[in-house]
């Protein structure tokens, strides 16, 4: 293993923060946005997610359903017509979504992004060397002889080749981009690493290579990884934890290993069905039919009823609380019935065989 | 070498418009109703014989297709230009080369300062996008932009120079002036409002043009990326935005270093500035075949000239380009 940059970096909190706090705790956040004509839209509606050192945590859901919102908010970069209306984000007991929270200090320091896309996300008349060295230049506030060498080690680190240091984005393929995007995050040894769709636009082999490194970066840096993705496969792989989110909500979570073999959610049932699984030989896939509702118009009720084979009136009316039925192990159905401490079961006992759509 | 035949492909397409402009500047100029022995026949007084020398020193006996033409291809390759028909037969590069400093000077100038003021206003304006500060220095420089040179000259005329009466109206100097030190103050006091006007015609190209560049990278994902870092909004402009956002503007300013020479002839008109627009305006008058060819010959190679540095700028700015990436 070479010597990374920030290995060996002693980390420094940020004044007010407190080492015995969890890394990143979000809790009952909700994100709206103001539309051109002046209706609300609410794309993160109370969710809870937190992420400890060394931990990766899945974020998954169809797109739309307010993945990247959580990102935004969480940089205290949500567009100008985007608003937090409660809800706390707390890095290590920081509260950073008070007024003057400082985001000044937490940003890129103590949490970074992998962008989705990183041939928009890197600067295009910028060499990705530079691009590394930057934020260690300006927000570490080292030389820039120290920078540039700390970027080589990084850029090396992540697999870039030595020749192709000097290069622009766009000399670099899809793959050693997001390397490059990768290496730029680790700039400053955050704490905290969100992925966001980091590997969507690559194929396969090149995606398994960027998740392994990512994987790797992870335990070599101790990072709190926040993966946010549609594919998962890619959470199974990654995660210790998940969260599955719809319509700006979390409809269940927990661990991987608990969520993916005995997927509680009517929700996650269905995604899990649409995904392919060659080794169970399953040769059709299921798909949840509509689609994923007008955020801005939402219906009473739980969010996911207008899809739901298994909705009755209560569904339709009521929202449904979300119960943590174990330590960190969250489900929000109505068609369970959820008593001290024992594990969910269906109300329809036995639980119905899904069918969820056709084919 | 890739970028050696590039280079030498935009050369040969210069060459050859060139080429093209020379022939023509001649058949235009020829079109025109009237002819330079017009000039001399307004005096009632000039014998037929005369004329007819007159004609015949200026080659004006001859057919223009085929004998004029070849005489004028062949003397222009060799760097002959001729002789002024209006200047008593000065050669016509002494006549250019004695009006193209005082052009050069307010157009270059006015051209660094538009570009200066206007790239301030453009990055401080698509910075603020929607908001007051930007409504009202758009509104501004859309007003500058589409102001005709003549106009905004003889505005500042009107206030500067007849109502507050703080600078000359026209000329380039003082007659009987001081000279030294004295008479370059007394230069650039003449120079004032003729370099003013174009600066200020030009504001609002550059500020416009950057403002809706820069506007258009804050939606792009470097910027986000470079907020996400934790970067100064100073830093995020000048070090990720307007690299990106400056090329076109660039690009605008070379090809105007090129336009501009010629634009500055209404403003040479308003202001009695003697330079290569007054010359031009005189010339056409006394259908001074020569000085023309001469001016829109010079005007066109400068034009050409400007393309191409705007090419060669562009490609040594962007990355993208000097790889010939295709994007």
């Amino acid at each position: 293993m070479s010597t990374a940059a920030g290995a060996d970096h002693v980390r420094q909190l940020p004044a007010g923060a407190d080492a015995a706090s969890p890394l990143l705790e979000i809790s009952g956040l909700r994100v709206s946005f103001t539309l051109s004509d002046g209706r609300r839209l609410t794309a993160v509606d109370g969710i809870n997610l937190s992420v400890a050192p060394s931990e990766a945590v899945g974020l998954a859901g169809e797109s739309g359903s307010g993945k990247s919102t959580v990102v935004g908010a969480i940089m205290g970069l949500l567009a100008p017509n985007g608003r937090i209306d409660a809800g706390n984000i707390r890095y290590r007991g920081l509260d950073l979504v008070a007024k003057g929270a400082p985001l000044r200090r937490t940003r890129w320091r103590e949490i970074a992004v992998v962008f989705q896309g990183s041939l928009v996300a890197l600067n295009p008349v910028i060499k990705v060397r530079d691009q590394v060295a930057e934020a260690i230049e300006l927000r570490l506030g080292e030389s820039a002889e120290v920078a540039q060498e700390k970027a080589k080690h990084l850029l090396h680190d992540v697999g870039i080749p030595e020749k192709r240091l000097n290069a622009y984005p766009h000399q670099l393929s899809g793959g050693q981009r997001q390397r490059a995007m990768l290496a730029v995050a680790l700039s400053c040894s955050p704490a905290v690493l969100i992925g966001d769709e980091p590997t969507t636009a690559l194929d396969v082999i090149v995606q398994a290579q960027i998740l392994e490194l990512l994987d790797r970066m992870r335990q070599e840096y101790g990072l709190g990884l926040i993966l946010i993705t549609h594919d998962l496969a890619v959470i199974a792989d990654m995660c210790d934890r998940v969260a599955i989110m719809y319509a700006g909500r979390i409809v269940e979570s927990g661990s991987v290993k608990e969520i993916f073999s005995a997927p509680r959610h009517p929700y996650t049932q269905a995604l899990l069905g649409a995904a392919p699984d060659a080794r169970a030989g399953r040769r059709t896939i299921k798909v949840l039919e509509g689609h994923p509702p007008d955020l801005s118009a939402l219906p009473p009720g739980c969010h996911f009823a207008p899809r739901c084979p298994l909705a009755d009136a209560r569904c339709r009316e009521e929202d449904p609380p979300t119960i943590e039925y174990a330590d960190r192990v969250t489900l929000a159905c109505h068609r369970y019935s959820l008593g001290d401490g024992k594990p969910p079961t269906p109300i329809d006992a036995p639980y119905p065989t899904l069918e969820l759509g056709k084919r | 070498m890739k970028a050696r035949r590039w280079l030498l492909g935009r050369l040969g397409g210069a060459i050859a418009t060139i080429l093209m402009v020379l022939l023509l500047n001649f058949v235009l100029f020829r079109l025109m109703p009237g002819s330079p022995d017009r000039a001399l026949a307004r005096n009632p007084r000039v014998s037929a014989a005369a004329m007819e020398a007159a004609r015949v020193r200026w080659g004006l006996d001859k057919p223009i297709f085929p004998d004029q033409l070849i005489a004028y291809v062949g003397a222009t390759l060799k760097g002959d230009f001729g002789y002024s028909v209006k200047y008593g037969g000065r050669e016509v590069t002494s006549v250019i080369g004695e009006k193209i400093g005082p052009t050069l000077l307010i157009v270059g100038l006015g051209e660094i300062i538009a570009l200066a003021a206007g790239i301030a206003l453009g990055a401080w304006t698509g910075w603020r996008r929607g908001r007051f500060g930007d409504r009202v220095g758009t509104l501004g420089a859309l007003i500058l932009y589409s102001m005709p040179y003549f106009w905004l000259g003889m505005l500042l005329i009107t206030l500067f120079a007849t109502t507050l009466g703080w600078l000359p109206t026209s000329g380039i100097s003082t007659p009987g002036g001081p000279g030294g030190i004295e008479g370059a103050i007394d230069l650039l006091r003449h120079a004032a409002l003729p370099i003013a006007t174009i600066a200020l015609g030009l504001i609002g190209q550059y500020a416009i043009l950057l403002r809706s560049s820069v506007a258009e990278s804050l939606r792009e994902g470097y910027v986000l990326t470079a907020r996400a870092k934790g970067l100064r909004d100073e830093r995020i402009l000048r070090g990720h935005i307007l690299p990106n956002a400056l090329l076109p503007t660039v690009t605008l300013a070379a090809l105007n270093a090129g336009y501009v020479i010629g634009g500055a002839l209404t403003v040479e008109i308003v202001f009695s500035w003697p330079g290569l627009g007054l010359l031009t305006q005189e010339a056409l008058q006394s259908r001074d075949y020569p000085i023309l060819q001469g001016v829109f010959l010079l005007l066109s190679v400068s034009v050409v000239m400007a393309n191409l540095l705007a090419d060669l700028l562009y490609s040594r700015l962007d990355p993208r380009v000097r790889h010939g990436a295709a994007r």
